[in-house]
């Protein structure tokens, strides 16, 4: 009996993992990718702003619009407000997606890093 | 670059200093160049030449990642040295109502900043590249000296985009309205 509870286990925990998505998000690996690409200008603390703005709340918020922090023009007018979208495609290319801001970022090119990264901003509230 | 928060400002004071002592030591001992940049901001690329270099040295990740980020900034130095930089130099003159023919250099240097914008730009986002992954390392090997460094050197880096650079085209275009043009 024990060796079938046990089998059924191991089958329902394969069926589970089966289940998840090959492209699913990662908020975890997601935080990886902000330490290594973004943290020496990022904060995710609220209202502390470095060379980049704080990603505290970026989700929902309209570009330029932290307060504390001197956007660029094309930031401060580029009429986004930061959803899955937007960022998504922002950080596959920021200078493409938003002429003339400062972020001297060349961008996440991996989707799925894109993907991870995105899902962890989305915990910052 | 270098600790530049204050640097237009310090750069026109002691650049005004500079161009009332020819002779002096601070610039004697430097090799001579055709158009000078301002002396804070050549101690500033000094300091930070300095700094990084004492990291390349050291042994770990921390100096294999500062060996690599040197060259890429040395080469981004001498980029700002031969052609950015140069044009702010005249700032404290200019700012004296004092414009003539022979500052008309500081126009051809500016069209050169224009037309390499985005080359610049993409320097800069190299150094951001390097610099995040100084101080990925850093926080890994608990360096807290480079962890600060890296990120002085990207605020720098920022301070090129927000200050520098378009500063040293304000002064080209001023000349360019000022000065008669050339026959």
């Amino acid at each position: 009996m024990s060796r079938f509870l046990l089998a059924l286990a191991v089958a329902i925990a394969g069926s589970a993992l089966l289940a998840v998505p090959a492209q699913a998000q990662n908020a975890q690996a997601g935080q990886q990718v902000f330490r290594q690409q973004c943290g020496i200008c990022h904060d995710v603390a609220p209202g502390k702003n470095r060379i980049g703005p704080t990603m505290f709340g970026i989700v929902g918020r309209k570009a330029g619009s932290e307060a504390g922090f001197t956007y660029s023009d094309g930031n401060k007018n580029s009429g986004l407000t930061w959803d899955e979208a937007t960022l998504d495609k922002y950080l596959a290319d920021p200078r493409a997606t938003i002429p003339g801001t400062k972020m001297t970022y060349a961008g996440v090119k991996n989707e799925q890093q894109r993907k991870d990264l995105i899902a962890y901003l989305a915990t910052l509230h | 670059m270098g600790l530049r928060t204050a640097a237009v400002a310090t750069a026109v004071a002691l650049t005004a200093c500079v161009a009332i002592l020819p002779g002096s030591a601070s610039r004697a001992q430097q090799a001579p160049q055709a158009h000078p940049i301002p002396q804070s901001i050549r101690l500033d690329h000094e300091e930070a030449i300095r700094q990084l270099t004492a990291v390349a040295q050291r042994k770990g990740r921390t100096g294999e990642i500062a060996r690599k980020a040197l060259e890429v900034f040395k080469a981004h130095i001498r980029r700002e040295e031969e052609y950015i930089l140069p044009p702010l130099a005249l700032a404290p003159a200019i700012a004296e109502g004092r414009v003539t023919p022979d500052m008309r250099w500081a126009i051809a240097m500016v069209d050169r900043i224009k037309a390499d914008r985005e080359v610049i730009f993409a320097e800069h986002t190299t150094i951001t590249a390097w610099m995040n992954q100084l101080a990925e390392a850093a926080r890994r090997a608990h360096q807290k000296d480079v962890l600060e460094l890296a990120r002085t050197l990207v605020a720098d880096s920022l301070n090129d985009t927000e200050v520098m650079e378009p500063a040293a085209i304000v002064i080209g275009e001023y000349l360019r309205a000022k000065l008669p043009p050339v026959q």
